[in-house]
């Protein structure tokens, strides 16, 4: 029997457009899908869209406050702060996490936020102005002016940990969760943070 | 808590115009996953014998020269790892890298050390942390003065002083179990972390052990 050297190549070539037919197949039955008829960009039908919009809000309830003032003490303005709120509580709908405790939920909120803060002020800080600065000029209070300003000037490192210890309570070990910081880093950090604000502060610190 | 900063920070709230306007935003996101099937790469045959030739010259190359860097000498210089802090072999490069004595005290520990780091800080405060095989672990701190160096800023329950080798530490700690102790001899302060905590009882060992080292 004569030895063809072709039937390898042909099956090749056949089963190559067979796959090319398969997924021009796919991509068709998607396009006219009637998901995407119905309008819903992201594919949610109207009932689970709703659900996200009901965890939206109760994140935004319980944790709005703490998103926002974590981003503040970085970023230094409302409006900057507002959007790292908006993208922290959509990066958490998007990849629905799931937690051992409300602690876990709320540290990993604090470090999405505290990362996507962090990215703003290296690459893309869009505004200047320090509306916190601006309230207490107009109501002439230096004293917490002094503090915030001595506050603002410390490195990053320092105030987080400062931050997150002082206006959000945690303990050194839960900012070393949300820092992904080894415990003794953050206790370095705190005690380091704590002196320069001793030595700005003077008599007004009072980071007891 | 500092009630200066407290108060400020109290200023920073969602008004009510901030949470419509940002669940208005997130309502018309979207909020499908990207996909994450990867798709496999498949290399035609040449390709194939090219990586597998490139992966057997990495070994050869592995295989001869690695005997060869074994040899170097294993002393590594300090490494700064962020500004300010370096990472330190031993505690003799740590005592030269904050300029005064900061000595071994695995000897004193409560639990045998398998991993031990030593880091000096700003060049002013020295710090070995020592690592047990069951997940124990301690702090030991010094650094110049007589301000507490820990870091350890939590609210304890229990803050009890105890005498030892002729300076008072103060332990700190909750419901008997105390997990951190701060002292100065005047020249220095000092502070070593346990974890888990020990008793009073031990605590007075162990800063003995500590102190006389």
């Amino acid at each position: 029997m004569e030895a063809c050297p072709f039937p390898r190549l042909e099956r090749r070539i056949f089963s190559r457009a067979a796959g090319l037919l398969l997924r021009l197949w796919t991509a068709a039955a998607a396009a006219v899908s009637p998901e995407a008829e119905d309008g819903e960009p992201d594919g949610f039908s109207p009932e689970s869209r709703e659900a996200l919009n009901r965890r939206a809000e109760d994140l935004m309830d319980r944790y709005g406050n703490s998103v926002l003032r974590i981003a503040y003490s970085y970023l230094h303005n409302t409006a900057d702060a507002e959007e790292v709120l908006q993208d922290t509580l959509i990066r958490f709908l998007k990849s629905a996490p799931a937690f051992e405790s409300p602690s876990h939920e709320k540290a990993w909120l604090l470090r999405v936020a505290g990362n996507l803060s962090k990215n703003r002020i290296d690459y893309n800080r869009v505004r200047c102005a320090d509306e916190l600065n601006e309230e207490l000029a107009s109501e002439e209070r230096e004293d917490l002016s002094f503090v915030w300003e001595a506050v603002k000037a410390l490195p990053v490192k320092y105030r987080e940990a400062v931050h997150l210890f002082y206006a959000e309570g945690c303990s050194t070990a839960e900012i070393a969760e949300i820092l992904h910081e080894n415990e003794a880093t953050v206790r370095s950090r705190l005690m380091r943070g704590r002196s320069r604000l001793k030595e700005v502060l003077k008599e007004a610190y009072d980071f007891g | 808590m500092a009630d200066a900063y407290s108060e400020i920070m109290g200023r920073v709230t969602v008004t009510p115009e901030m949470r419509r306007r940002v669940l208005d935003n997130i309502s018309r996101a979207d909020l499908s996953r990207a996909p994450e099937r990867a798709v496999p790469v498949r290399f035609p045959s040449s390709r194939r014998i090219l990586a597998l030739a490139a992966c057997l010259a990495v070994v050869l190359v592995g295989v001869l020269a690695g005997p060869k860097l074994l040899q170097k000498p294993t002393e590594e210089p300090p490494v700064e790892t962020e500004p300010g802090i370096t990472a330190c072999g031993s505690a003799e490069e740590l005592s030269k890298a904050v300029g005064f004595p900061v000595n071994d005290v695995s000897a004193a520990l409560p639990f045998q050390t398998t991993d031990t780091q030593y880091t000096a800080y700003d060049g002013e405060l020295g710090e070995i942390s020592y690592t047990g095989a069951d997940g124990q672990s301690a702090v030991y701190r010094k650094s110049p003065g007589a301000d507490d160096n820990s870091g350890d800023y939590n609210d304890y329950a229990s803050v009890v002083q105890v005498t030892s080798g002729g300076v008072t530490a103060a332990l700190k700690g909750n419901g008997g179990s105390y997990s951190l102790a701060v002292w100065t001899d005047g020249a220095y302060s000092y502070s070593l972390s346990l974890a888990p905590g020990a008793n009073q009882a031990d605590w007075s060992g162990i800063l003995d052990a500590v102190i006389s080292s």
